[in-house]
């Protein structure tokens, strides 16, 4: 459903109307991508996208105030993801502005948390230091370095090089199982802006399966969305299972964490197996495996077992810690 | 004797749009306006901006209307739409000028339906709150994931 609705709708040109089911809204609504389905409706804007471009406008000035403020205390800093994505959309207000992610260098965590704190209300922020969690091969010092300035008209906002955003929005969906069908559309606006000078290489630099997964997911947005990448991508032939993974994912929505388990019964198996068990795409990007054709089992099962090893762990720990508090006078 | 006073009050201001506290957005034939001092926003279709931007405060209501031009039926539009920018306080001193708006049923006789200037308001979108790709601490993760470092409860569907 939603391939089809959303091609071409990130673009400024005009696009063909289409009948949407009420379902198909409700789903768009909570999981961003209302303002681009809204325009096989009516090309016009609609209300929503008329909020969202304000929101982008509020977001930039409020962005361009922090990174002077940063500056101002020598802290190095980059934006990603939210407004440094709304940006390339064909029209303001097509894609929400979300939160605030900011990257600086673990040694001005503090600093930049106590600058952050007099900003205080105008948005939701996420100071981070370490995107290792998405960006393994990337530490957060050369993403810095490779960062690239935007003049906007509050002052100068720095973003994420394209190859390391493009890198960084892929990956980040792949661990979230890819759920919102907006993620695809962020991954068919960075492709199509891709500046002159880029390189799939910088792109695909680090480990070569994750590097399979992000070009996977730029033909996937080659083909459901229309995507015409400005810099010719290596070839990738997406497994079946990845995408039939993806539109399930979109189908399904978001699912939060199961509740924890409270014992466990050999009656209560089938159900908490069924409530924990990974998704192909997570499975096989934290577990580095490639994203090739050969069935996805092993590696679920390899998967639930390295969460479950992981949580055993952590919990064992939060109870040694418990018993040796207990034991101090 | 009322309405001739304050026609004639009217006619006698030099209405200019505001600037100080706005943020304006243009979209396509559209303006998109949000007050920083009331946090409203407005949406203003392509005949509400070109009146809008006409008043810089050195023109008169009726020399804005001969710039806007088409007539009497223009004269009607212009009234009414500095009407309407003032209740909206898209003009300086708007709280401050009594002016004597049209009454939209006389302008839709004048000028027709079409012809009529939208001024609209804003507001924020039912899902709003799922424009975020997390939610922070003590936040509903019903429909998108906790940030992270946070777990979402499923017994109460927050994020802690």
């Amino acid at each position: 459903m939603f391939p089809t609705l959303l091609r071409d709708t990130f673009r400024a040109a005009p696009v063909e109307a289409m009948v949407v089911s009420p379902a198909a809204l409700a789903s768009a609504e909570v999981s961003g991508i209302e303002a681009l389905v809204r325009r096989r409706l009516d090309d016009a804007p609609s209300n929503v996208e008329r909020f969202q471009a304000l929101e982008q406008l509020r977001r930039e000035r409020w962005l361009s105030a922090v990174f002077a403020a940063l500056a101002a205390h020598d802290i190095p800093a980059v934006t990603f993801k939210g407004w440094s994505l709304a940006r390339l959309y064909g029209r303001p207000g097509l894609r929400p502005v979300g939160d605030v992610d900011l990257l600086v260098r673990p040694e001005d965590l503090d600093h930049a948390r106590g600058v952050l704190a007099a900003f205080e209300g105008g948005a939701e922020v996420d100071v981070q230091a370490d995107l290792s969690r998405y960006l393994p091969d990337r530490s957060a010092e050369q993403l810095l370095s490779s960062s690239s300035p935007v003049e906007v008209s509050g002052g100068t906002i720095r973003m994420l090089a394209p190859a390391d955003h493009l890198r960084l929005v892929c990956l980040h969906q792949l661990h979230h199982c890819s759920w919102r069908p907006l993620w695809l559309c962020d991954v068919a606006v960075l492709v199509e802006a891709l500046p002159p000078g880029f390189t799939w290489d910088d792109c695909l630099r680090g480990s070569r399966h994750l590097g399979e997964g992000v070009l996977a997911l730029v033909e996937l947005a080659r083909r459901w969305l229309g995507a015409r990448p400005s810099v010719e991508p290596p070839a990738s032939e997406p497994p079946e299972w990845f995408e039939r993974a993806i539109l399930r994912a979109w189908k399904r929505g978001y699912r939060p964490s199961p509740e924890r388990l409270q014992g466990l019964s050999l009656a209560r198996l089938p159900g908490a197996l069924r409530a924990r068990w990974p998704d192909p795409l997570s499975s096989t990007l934290h577990l580095d495996a490639p994203f090739h054709g050969l069935p996805r089992l092993p590696i679920q099962v390899a998967e639930l077992v390295r969460r479950g090893s992981r949580h055993a762990v952590r919990r064992w720990r939060a109870r040694a810690t418990e018993i040796e508090k207990r034991g101090r006078p | 004797m009322r309405t001739h006073v304050r026609r004639a009050l009217s006619m006698a201001t030099r209405p200019k749009a505001r600037s100080e506290q706005l943020l304006v957005q243009r979209t396509g034939p559209e303006t998109l306006v949000y007050d920083e001092r009331t946090h409203r926003a407005h949406c203003l279709d392509a005949r509400a901006t070109r009146v809008w931007e006409l008043c810089n405060g050195a023109r008169t209501e009726s020399e804005i209307a001969a710039v806007y031009g088409e007539g009497e039926a223009g004269r009607a539009v212009v009234s009414w739409t500095l009407g309407e920018l003032e209740k909206s306080a898209l003009l300086e001193g708007s709280a401050d000028v009594a002016r004597a708006a049209l009454n939209r049923r006389v302008l839709m006789k004048t000028v027709g339906l079409a012809a009529i200037p939208v001024i609209m308001a804003i507001t924020a979108p039912r899902a709003r709150a799922a424009v975020s790709t997390c939610s922070s601490a003590g936040q509903q993760c019903a429909t998108k994931p906790c940030c992270a470092g946070l777990t979402c409860q499923t017994s109460t569907m927050t994020c802690q």
